[in-house]
């Protein structure tokens, strides 16, 4: 009996139970979703859609008639632009860099949206590529860069370095996942650098209307990588390798920093712990709406 | 018939005309000076007086409680003024009047068994309130020595009167507690006696600890606080107590006046206090005393017993949870010693359980805690004591296993480690009749660590290769304190209190990963460059009068200042408090404002949770915390109501736009972890912004014979606000509760057996749903939360039985037991809700909720001796 006693006592103890739920979600609405990029080397493009509930299976709704007005804040002109299918509107202007835009949208349904962002100066930047050998007498690739910053803006920067490789004939561009190998010498001008997956992010608080030097290393592990091999496209039309060096507005410095933060920590949605949050400067929605100015060099 | 008219009219006239030389001019509740009411009793002619006018200079205005207008009343409250004496003689109509003689007594009130001093004990003569025992059981009245008697009373014990000649200055006072004494009722129908709540909000003292009940049956601290309005009921598996919509790191809680930093156990299951240890446990959520500082919502103060000097006693207990010894007695005519462990043997249990059912193949649950305390009499009125405690919980989960179809050997560890050690030296002395010096001096030392890591070694084209990952966060928090009370008992305006703090904090935050298998031997990072020195100092002083009968103002300020980490921080903080108590009821007032220095970052990312302590800097300011508290309770001895409303309104309060980013920017290697900005500094990281918390707590309760019945009830909501997200719009807190409900019923079937129902519901917690998908820019989809904390978890609540009983053998020693049921009925409250994404299609299905008390048995028996 006492036996029998004390196993019916364990059974009852620490028994963690999982069952299914409801939980009521004070709002979960759709809501406008802008994506928009823009640069001065590239016409202006906005894709809309409407965000939809995660248990749905449904496929994203595009937003196909909407009212697209830019502002361009700066000169005070404005234009629309024309819807050319699946949620995309176009219209064949550059933004000027330096200037700042608004752009809102006014749906059929009533509803609208709103934001703001500018287009960085043209980077001022010296880029120069080297071989070099390293410790244990392997091939690397030294790559010296030098930004000049301007004193003016707040300035930001994303780094990124791209392979090009001959998938089926066709050239494909895949960013690189590399550990940046710098140099941490901190004297003034200089700041050590950290990378997340493929993309490096600085800002100019510590070197702000100064000019910024380091030196990145593109290592033997890279340079030999087994999966390129026959299929990377070094030629003298198609560098093997780009590094690009984009200044972004403050809004799409935090979109693509919160959003590689998402990439990598892959959170369960759970009631423990915050997802998240991937910023957006979207006024009464959500995406992005940001500038840059990008440069481009070729390395190997 | 004419001449017996005439003599009704003449002696109705002449009782008119006496009637009117009795009244007097009506004169409103209010002060007065004493030679102003004196006067107004000359000019009525009744009475001839005979007095020196010089004794009525410099005296204290005389408080009028209502209004008057009769002689008789006046010559009743003249002779309650306290500064003067009224001899009359109502033969000759003759009145002399002199200075009373007032004299300053100074005393200790202890328990007549153990020796063990009493705080709180009434003190009082037949028209006023004159004073209470302190922590220390001192007190200090003045009595004017024409008085005949004063009386002293706490609730438990046996009332003593004494005529003033016979309390002797820093003399000893013995009350019997009645629990000791045979066929005694304690009932609050004493009319002499303090009323009490049958669960007291703020004095708590040990036999009131016995009402709590534990998950597994055991009285507890945290469970006993659970129970009382404004306090949340909790929720599964949460550590700590959230007090007004609170977060649990914002409650100020020390161990004989030094602070401790997490004092929970295992999720939740009970806290780190050992009941038979404990002498009194004074709770504040309002009217916050101005030597209490650094936290916000709310004040424990737990105070050891020093120990029986008179005889030993212990006690022994052996429960579901683990086992529990207590020890206590004197060393000597004028030194008590104070032993108490518990231990935990869950891993007994629970181990076994988990290995098989989910192929853990090495587990330990367990936590321990132990406390000694001695302290040594130089005189009756000046004690040196030391403290000492030392406490851990520990959760470890890991496997092995080798030669699987997809590996040739895998290793998981999991481990969350936390625990406290503390150090108090307390002197307190009577320096005279009237003044009190508390002085402590402590040390006190949290540490948290919490490792996630695996290894994987597997064969790919005839080559081993070996994948690995292993992060560690560890937090380390110290603090060196020193702070010293005087208290000074004034004859004329009541008690004042001055003192002074000073903490020095030493935090170590620090979260190091690999990709490779870090030295187990590495727990303590405080070597590494995250270690964060700051100074706390503080002077206060406040006041507490006695305004007559019925009325008690206190008035306090509390100078604090901050520094060390480049900023300096300085703060005012005033407190103020007034409450009216006359007959069965009583109203007040309260106005505080806090600051807290020393901030809690929590961390759900991925993997294991941290709790890092990290202090504030020119960044990151204190918070602040404004608080107003009004009550009204009226208790007639078996009926007891009460209706508190509370508004907090809090001002640099920290949250984090994204958790894993404060996270990262905490990484001390960084070269083998990539962090996204050159600047890894977590302040930047941090959002600043407001809150505020407000509602009404009502409670009820009822006792009559051998029935009890105890409910608390908290309407409440606590909001934040911050510009940086959630498009600045204001969100429910993580800790808002709108309902929190609690029930005790209890019923004695005697002396030794009773049953108790214990209730608990509270709604659930919020949470932010990501349940919104959107297109990404490169045209993937991701969850994108609408707003912060827009879903809750269900509700919780759970209904628990406890039967109670005891008996004594021939050997004078005492078995108690109690045995009954956690959560009756199986309710499955949550622990945590996750989305269940389909490992197939990578949809999201549904929420499900993971449950980890389902229905369990309480049993604990205990022989004392």
């Amino acid at each position: 009996m006492l036996r029998l006693t004390i196993f019916i006592l364990s059974l009852t103890m620490f028994l963690s139970c999982e069952e299914d739920v409801t939980i009521k979600i004070e709002d979960n609405d759709r809501q406008i979703v802008i994506n928009s990029i823009i640069s001065t080397d590239s016409i202006w493009n906005v894709n809309l859609t409407y965000s939809k509930s995660i248990f749905s299976d449904q496929e994203f709704e595009y937003i196909q008639a909407a009212s697209v007005k830019v502002t361009n804040l700066t000169n005070d002109q404005s234009f629309f632009l024309k819807s050319i299918g699946n949620g995309d509107y176009q219209r064949a202007l550059m933004p000027n860099e330096g200037h700042s835009y608004e752009l809102e949208i006014n749906t059929d349904e009533g509803e609208s949206a709103r934001a703001v962002t500018y287009v960085p100066s043209v980077l001022k930047v010296e880029v120069m590529r080297s071989n070099s050998i390293d410790e244990n007498g392997n091939n690397t690739i030294e790559i010296d860069i030098e930004i000049e910053d301007n004193p003016v803006e707040e300035n930001f920067y994303v780094w990124e370095i791209v392979e090009n490789k001959i998938v089926e004939e066709e050239i494909v561009t895949e960013p690189l996942n590399i550990d940046f190998t710098l140099p941490t010498e901190f004297e003034e001008g200089q700041t050590e650098l950290k990378s997340l997956n493929s993309l490096l992010f600085i800002s100019d608080d510590k070197f702000n209307g100064k000019k910024y030097s380091t030196k990145l290393t593109l290592g033997n592990d890279v340079i030999n990588n087994g999966e390129g091999g026959n299929d990377n496209a070094s030629s003298s039309e198609t560098p093997r390798f780009n590094l690009r060096i984009m200044a972004v507005s403050k809004d799409l410095y935090e979109y693509l920093r919160t959003y590689e933060l998402y990439k990598q920590t892959d959170i369960a949605i759970t009631s423990i712990n915050q997802p998240v949050n991937v910023y957006s400067n979207i006024e009464n929605g959500l995406g992005i709406f940001g500038g840059y100015n990008l440069k481009e060099f070729p390395i190997e | 018939m004419i001449k017996i008219v005439h003599i009704c009219l003449c002696t109705l006239l002449i009782s008119v005309s006496l009637n009117a030389q009795r009244t007097i001019n009506r004169l409103e509740a209010g002060q007065y000076a004493p030679d102003t009411l004196i006067s107004i009793l000359e000019n009525t002619g009744e009475y001839s007086l005979s007095y020196n006018p010089e004794i009525l200079t410099d005296l204290p205005l005389f408080t009028l409680e209502y209004p008057i207008n009769s002689l008789d009343q006046l010559v009743s409250s003249l002779k309650e003024y306290p500064y003067i004496d009224l001899e009359i003689n109502e033969q000759s109509q003759r009145i002399i009047i002199t200075k009373s003689v007032l004299i300053t007594i100074s005393g200790l009130v202890i328990d007549s068994l153990s020796g063990e001093s009493l705080p709180e004990v009434l003190v009082y003569n037949s028209t006023k309130v004159l004073g209470f025992s302190n922590l220390d059981g001192f007190f200090s009245i003045t009595v004017n020595t024409n008085l005949d008697s004063v009386s002293v009373n706490l609730f438990g014990y046996e009332s003593q009167t004494f005529a003033i000649d016979q309390i002797q200055s820093k003399g000893t006072i013995k009350l019997v507690n009645l629990n000791t004494l045979e066929n005694v009722v304690i009932t609050n129908t004493n009319n002499d006696s303090q009323f009490e709540d049958i669960i007291p909000d703020d004095k708590i003292r040990n036999e009131h600890l016995s009402k709590s009940q534990g998950i597994s049956g055991n009285s507890d601290v945290f469970s006993y606080l659970r129970m009382l309005p404004g306090v949340s009921v909790g929720s599964e598996g949460q550590n700590g107590l959230s007090v007004r919509g609170g977060s649990p790191d914002q409650n100020l809680i020390l161990l004989d006046g030094i602070q401790i930093y997490e004092a929970s156990h295992l999720g939740g299951l009970n806290s780190i206090f050992i009941t038979d240890a404990i002498k009194y446990v004074q709770f504040y959520k309002s009217a916050f005393p101005s030597r209490f500082g650094g936290k916000l919502s709310s004040v424990l103060d737990v105070r050891l017993k020093d120990g029986n000097r008179n005889t030993f006693s212990r006690s022994f207990s052996a429960g579901i949870e683990g086992i529990e010894g207590h020890i206590e007695g004197p060393l000597g005519e004028n030194t008590s010693i104070n032993l108490n462990g518990k231990l935990s043997w869950f891993s007994l249990i629970a181990s076994p359980l988990i290995e098989d059912n989910l192929d853990f193949n090495n587990t330990t649950l367990r936590y321990s805690d132990g406390y000694a305390k001695f302290s040594h009499w130089f005189t009756p009125s000046s004690r040196l004591s030391f403290s000492f405690y030392n406490g851990e919980d520990v959760i470890r989960l890991s496997r092995n296993a080798h030669s699987a179809p997809a590996f040739s050997s895998f290793t998981d560890v999991n481990r969350i480690e936390w625990g406290n050690r503390l150090i108090a030296l307390n002197w307190n002395v009577a320096l005279s009749d009237a003044v009190f010096l508390t002085s402590s001096l402590g040390v006190s030392n949290f540490n948290y660590s919490s490792r996630g890591s695996y290894n994987i070694n597997y064969t790919e084209n005839d080559t081993i290769k070996s994948n690995s990952f292993d992060i560690l966060s560890t937090s380390d928090l110290r603090d060196i304190s020193l702070q010293s009370t005087l208290d000074y008992y004034s004859e004329k305006s009541g008690k004042y209190s001055l003192g002074t703090q000073l903490i020095r904090h030493i935090n170590s935050p620090s979260i190091i990963e690999s990709e490779e298998f870090l030295d187990p031997e590495i727990i303590n990072t405080a070597a590494m460059d995250s270690t964060y020195k700051s100074m706390e100092f503080a002077i206060y002083a406040d006041n507490t009068r006695y305004l007559g009968k019925y009325f008690t103002v206190n008035g306090g300020i509390r100078l604090s200042y901050f520094g060390g980490l480049n900023n300096n921080f300085f703060y005012v903080l005033p407190r103020a408090s007034m409450s009216y108590e006359k007959n069965n009821f009583r109203v007040g007032a309260s106005y505080s404002r806090m600051n807290q220095f020393i901030h809690l970052l929590v961390n759900p990312g991925p993997g294991l949770p941290s709790d890092l302590w990290v202090p504030s800097t020119e960044n990151i300011e204190p918070e602040l915390s404004d608080n107003i508290d009004i009550e009204f309770q009226y208790n007639t001895g078996h009926f007891s109501f009460g209706i508190n409303g509370f508004y907090k309104f809090y001002k640099n309060v920290i949250e984090y736009s994204n958790d894993s980013d404060i996270f990262y920017s905490l990484i001390i290697d960084n070269e083998r972890f990539n962090v996204s900005v050159n600047n890894s500094n977590w302040e930047e990281r941090v959002s600043i912004g407001r809150g505020v918390s407000y509602g009404a707590e009502f409670k009820l309760g009822y006792s009559v014979g051998k029935f009890e019945w105890h409910t608390s009830y908290t309407l409440s909501k606590s909001e934040r606000k911050f510009e940086d997200f959630n498009n600045g719009e204001a969100f429910p807190y993580k800790y808002d509760r709108p309902h929190n409900f609690s029930s005790i019923v209890g019923y004695s079937f005697n002396d030794n057996h009773a049953i108790q129902l214990n209730f608990a519901y509270g709604t659930g917690n919020a949470f932010t749903a990501a349940t919104t998908e959107i297109k990404s820019i490169d045209c993937t989809s991701r969850p994108a939360p609408s707003s912060r904390n827009n879903a809750r978890v269900p509700d919780f609540h759970h209904l628990d039985i406890l039967y109670t009983g005891q008996k004594a053998n021939e050997k004078g020693g005492v078995w108690s037991y109690s045995i009954g049921v956690y959560n009756i009925y199986n309710r499955l409250n949550p622990f945590y809700v996750y989305l269940f994404q389909d490992p197939e299609t990578q949809n999201f299905d549904e929420f499900r909720k993971i449950s980890i008390y389902p229905i369990l048995p309480k049993l604990n028996i205990k022989y004392s001796w």
